[in-house]
């Protein structure tokens, strides 16, 4: 199924103020999709989620499934959660305590009076499928958290929705767990090919389950793209310290066009910007920029060798393969991921930039 | 659905129509059988209404005579001395009780239970037993004041007014002190245990920690606790209407008893307005009550 | 520890007292229910064991004891019955329905458990008159509905309140209409505050006087609590032993729930007064 969203608002009104959650957005997602919404905690996504679900009401905007319009407050159109026969995972789980894992699984489909034989085929099957026909007789307080994540799942997909919906599914496991979940959830989703929708704030998490990513901040969509266009590409400096880890580093410089060539001047440094990375924006010479350069593209020299700038080592971190090293320079702190392991605190460095990494954005 | 903590822009009048459905039978109960009646209450109270007289409008005039009514102020000098002595008192050993509720010690379930005991049988009865409690010749109230010497002689507890207002108040207390301190125990419950174990260690002594930790955590509740027993003993008529009948005369006859007594008297315009001075003051505490037992926080 | 020993031996007096404060007036209750005469606490008398007493309560049909307490039984059975149905139908669309004003009817409704029953039973008994419902069940069934159906709303609200939105959000999206989101998640998940609220209502209608002794008129609709309040003896003397037997029977259930459910009870009590 095609999930397409158009200019989509949401506004809810408390005694005191009104509090715009969603405010104008228009994404389409393909048909078999794992489409992934991104942004800090109380960016939107949720709701977002819940206006697809059905649980809230646009306040503006058209939602549609395919071709059927779905909710649209101007054509008085909304259709609720059973009839969209969407199905959701929630943080919680939200498994009902009092019912067994398997009336757990059938309760959907329970409720849409389908007959008891075709429930128990339906049952086995899904739930060969996630490993869980043991666990068929417990109830929900006896399982481990992984567990009641493979039961929640199973209760999703067992009724064949058009569209699955997850919030934050995995931010109730641990590490070790998330990881090995990530990687189910993925193979899972393209073996039964429903088009999903995931939310998170993780952005690890995104970019491992994503075939696209739309980032959100304060209710908008800041960008829509693969996980590679949104690391090499970042359209602003909200998405590129966002994403990636350890984070972009970022510096304010000046601009300075010389014989259509451009430069950016930093602390008396003058560096050769790749014509290619000046097209993205609209940038004039002598312009005040902030630039972005991610740390595994800076490669640090000993003071006898040529780089872009120098600096003193502040601290290292051992991230076992690699080493994050904290230097500062006249005017700014930056982070280096490096693999040898020649540097210590206090050491003075030169820094050499990958120079077609840049990143330039205006301020 | 919606999430009450915030409010969508609209809800259909279906969904609306839905809710009001839910909750109408409910409605229906409270206003037929409760808001009627004391909105009856209130009108008949401007009536002169008696059984075998024709019912006639007379304004404030009831009120005016409940203003000279020597009988209706003494039920009112009653009642309240009866609700400051047995809520003070009521308060007092409800703290003590939660105190020893909330210690861990083995048969504290049954305790607990057995404190619950005198509160959830029926008045009406465990007044009997305080009759007989406090009967002049072999009762066991009078057993125990002169075995223990409190009393040189045996006390004629329904003889004479102090008697009875203090048997009263016994069983009052009796009653409710175990309510108050299941209510006073939640508050206890609620305090960290991290605050005594940091008390101690600043080297505090035990009656310390209840006069600067537990009391003054607990006001919250005890002022709760405190209301809702105001409330309910200025209402109070199951016990009197058992125990003395508001004698010996008539000391003892509580607002309540005054008002019902007229009205089976059939006197009902009378009897309404005597209830709905009660009614007033009552609820003026409720008010005070609900405010400060944080009950609507729940739903906003 | 000398203040952890002084700490103790207080612990144990006061529940000492504690127990026998609560619990003689009953002791005496059952000593004196199975005393031939009254008064063997008098200088002049002796206790003598009998179950005469019992007899008389259980089999004297004159004194239409058995009948109290089947009158009691159907007439709170019933109103807590109905008043936890409605209060959980009326909390449902309270915490989850989009009711409106529901600040207001929860405001509205406390207060109204705050109300004197003598400002209600004046016209209550007019209304009975001439609706002919005097001496009927129902005379005692419709008041005690709305009688303890403010409580059992707030405590139902509480409950109710407890309960994850998720679940709910999840039942939605699983097809469910409001009517089943109620039965078949939320009943079954507020059961045990279902029964506490159950108990509690079922206490207060069994307890219940004022419109006991106005709207009923003799043994076929009186419940225990007139019953025994208006016991008399035929001959002056009053036969405290038939009444304390009496006392004892209608009290036994009672302490036997009370004792067995105290956890559920308090619970009750303790959402239905305090809040935080």
């Amino acid at each position: 199924m095609r999930l397409s969203l158009y200019g989509v608002t949401k506004k809810f009104f408390s005694l005191r103020r009104i509090i715009t959650a969603v405010d104008d957005v228009t994404f389409d997602v393909h048909n078999g999709e794992f489409f992934v919404l991104l942004g800090p905690s109380g960016c939107g996504k949720s709701t977002i989620l819940n206006l697809i679900a059905g649980l809230e009401k646009p306040t503006k905007g058209e939602i549609y499934f395919d071709d059927e319009l779905v909710a649209s407050p101007e054509k008085k159109v909304f259709l609720s959660p059973r009839e969209r026969n969407v199905a959701m995972v929630f943080q919680s789980y939200a498994l009902y305590p009092h019912l067994s894992v398997f009336d757990n699984i059938a309760f959907p489909l329970r409720i849409a009076k389908e007959k008891e034989d075709t429930i128990v085929k339906a049952i086995n099957d899904v739930a060969e499928m996630l490993g869980i026909t043991e666990l068929l007789k417990a109830k929900p307080g006896e399982l481990s958290g992984g567990q009641r994540q493979r039961v929640a799942i199973a209760r999703a997909i067992v009724r064949r929705p058009r569209i699955f919906l997850l919030d934050e599914p995995l931010s109730n496991l641990d590490a070790q767990l998330r990881h090995t979940m990530r990687t189910e959830l993925k193979s899972l989703q393209k073996e039964i090919g429903i088009t999903t929708l995931y939310v998170t704030h993780d952005q690890i998490e995104a970019m491992t389950l994503g075939d696209r990513i739309a980032v959100l901040k304060d209710g908008k969509v800041i960008q829509v793209g693969t996980p590679e266009e949104l690391y090499d590409s970042p359209l602003n400096t909200f998405v590129a310290t966002f994403i990636g880890t350890p984070q972009m580093n970022l510096f304010k410089a000046e601009l300075m066009e010389e014989d259509g060539k451009f430069y950016i001047i930093f602390e008396r440094s003058k560096i050769l910007v790749p014509s290619r990375r000046i097209t993205l924006g609209t940038f004039r010479s002598g312009q005040e920029i902030i630039v972005g350069i991610r740390p595994e593209d800076i490669e640090l020299l000993s003071t006898s060798e040529g780089g872009h700038f120098q600096g003193k080592v502040a601290s290292v971190e051992y991230l076992g393969r690699e080493l994050l090293v904290h230097f500062t320079t006249k005017t700014s702190r930056f982070n280096a991921l490096v693999s040898e392991r020649m540097v210590k605190e206090g050491d003075e460095i030169v820094a050499r930039i990958n120079v077609n990494s840049l990143h330039l954005f205006e301020e | 659905m919606q999430d009450d903590t915030r409010r969508g822009l609209y809800n259909t009048p279906k969904e609306i129509a839905e809710a009001v459905v839910f909750a109408l039978p409910a409605i229906l109960f409270l206003v037929c059988f409760l808001l009627i009646p004391i909105v009856g209450t209130f009108v008949s109270s401007f009536y002169r209404d008696v059984s075998y007289l024709p019912r006639e409008f007379i304004f404030f005039e009831n009120f005016r005579r409940i203003a000279t009514d020597s009988t209706y102020w003494r039920s009112v000098y009653f009642t309240v001395l009866f609700v400051a002595c047995s809520v003070a008192i009521e308060m007092v050993i409800g703290i003590i009780f939660s105190l020893i509720m909330h210690e861990a010690f083995p048969g504290r379930g049954i305790l607990r239970g057995i404190i619950l005991v005198p509160w959830a049988i029926p008045v009406a009865v465990s007044a009997r037993v305080w009759e007989l409690i406090y009967n002049f010749h072999y009762g066991l109230a009078n057993y125990i004041v002169t075995a223990l010497g409190i009393a040189g002689s045996p006390i004629n507890w329904f003889g004479n007014s102090v008697g009875a207002f203090f048997a009263l108040v016994i069983t009052d207390v009796w009653k409710t002190a175990p309510f108050v301190a299941i209510i006073i125990l939640t508050g206890l419950q609620a305090i960290p245990e991290d605050l005594y174990a940091q008390a101690k260690v600043d080297g505090t002594q035990f009656m310390q920690r209840f006069w600067k930790i537990t009391l003054p955590l607990l006001k919250p509740v005890i002022v709760v606790a405190l209301l809702f027993r105001t409330i309910d003993a200025l209402r109070v008529f199951d016990l009197v209407y058992v125990l003395t009948k508001g004698g010996p005369g008539g000391s003892t006859t509580s607002v309540s008893l005054y008002a019902f007594k007229t009205f089976v008297a059939g006197d009902f315009g009378y009897g309404s307005a005597i209830s709905v001075t009660l009614f007033i003051i009552a609820w003026l505490f409720s008010i005070l009550y609900i405010k400060s037992s944080r009950f609507l926080e729940e739903v906003k | 520890m000398k203040e952890e020993r002084i700490k103790r031996v207080l612990l144990i007096v006061g529940i000492v007292l504690t127990v026998s404060f609560c619990l003689l007036p009953f002791i005496y209750m059952v000593m004196v229910s199975f005393a031939k005469n009254a008064d063997f606490l008098s200088l002049s008398s002796r206790y003598v064991f009998t179950v005469n007493n019992y007899k008389e309560v259980l089999f004297n049909a004159n004194l239409h004891f058995l009948d109290y307490l089947k009158n009691s039984a159907i007439v709170s059975v019933v109103s807590a019955g109905v008043a936890v149905l409605l209060g959980s139908l009326a909390a449902f669309s309270i915490t989850r329905l989009p009711l409106p004003f529901k600040g207001l009817v929860l405001f509205v409704t406390l207060s109204m458990s705050m109300f004197p029953q003598v400002s209600l039973v004046g016209f209550l008994f007019s209304f009975m008159t001439k609706l002919g419902w005097i001496n009927t069940y129902l005379a005692l069934i419709f008041p005690y509905i709305a009688w303890v159906l403010p409580l059992s709303l707030w405590i139902l609200v509480s409950y109710f309140a407890s309960i994850p939105r998720d679940i709910d959000k999840q039942a939605f999206i699983d097809g469910c209409s409001s009517w089943q989101i109620l039965f078949k998640v939320i009943w079954p998940l507020a059961r045990p505050g279902i029964f506490s609220t159950f108990l509690l209502a079922f206490i207060f209608s069994f307890n219940e006087f004022m419109f006991a002794l106005l709207f009923t008129t003799d043994h076929r609709t009186r419940t225990v609590p007139v019953g025994i309040a208006l016991f008399q003896g035929l001959h002056g003397e009053i036969p405290w032993g038939t009444i304390m037997a009496a006392a004892t029977v209608s009290t036994l259930p009672i302490i036997v729930l009370v004792l067995v459910f105290q956890r559920n009870i308090i619970q009750g009590l303790t959402r239905g007064a305090v809040k935080g």
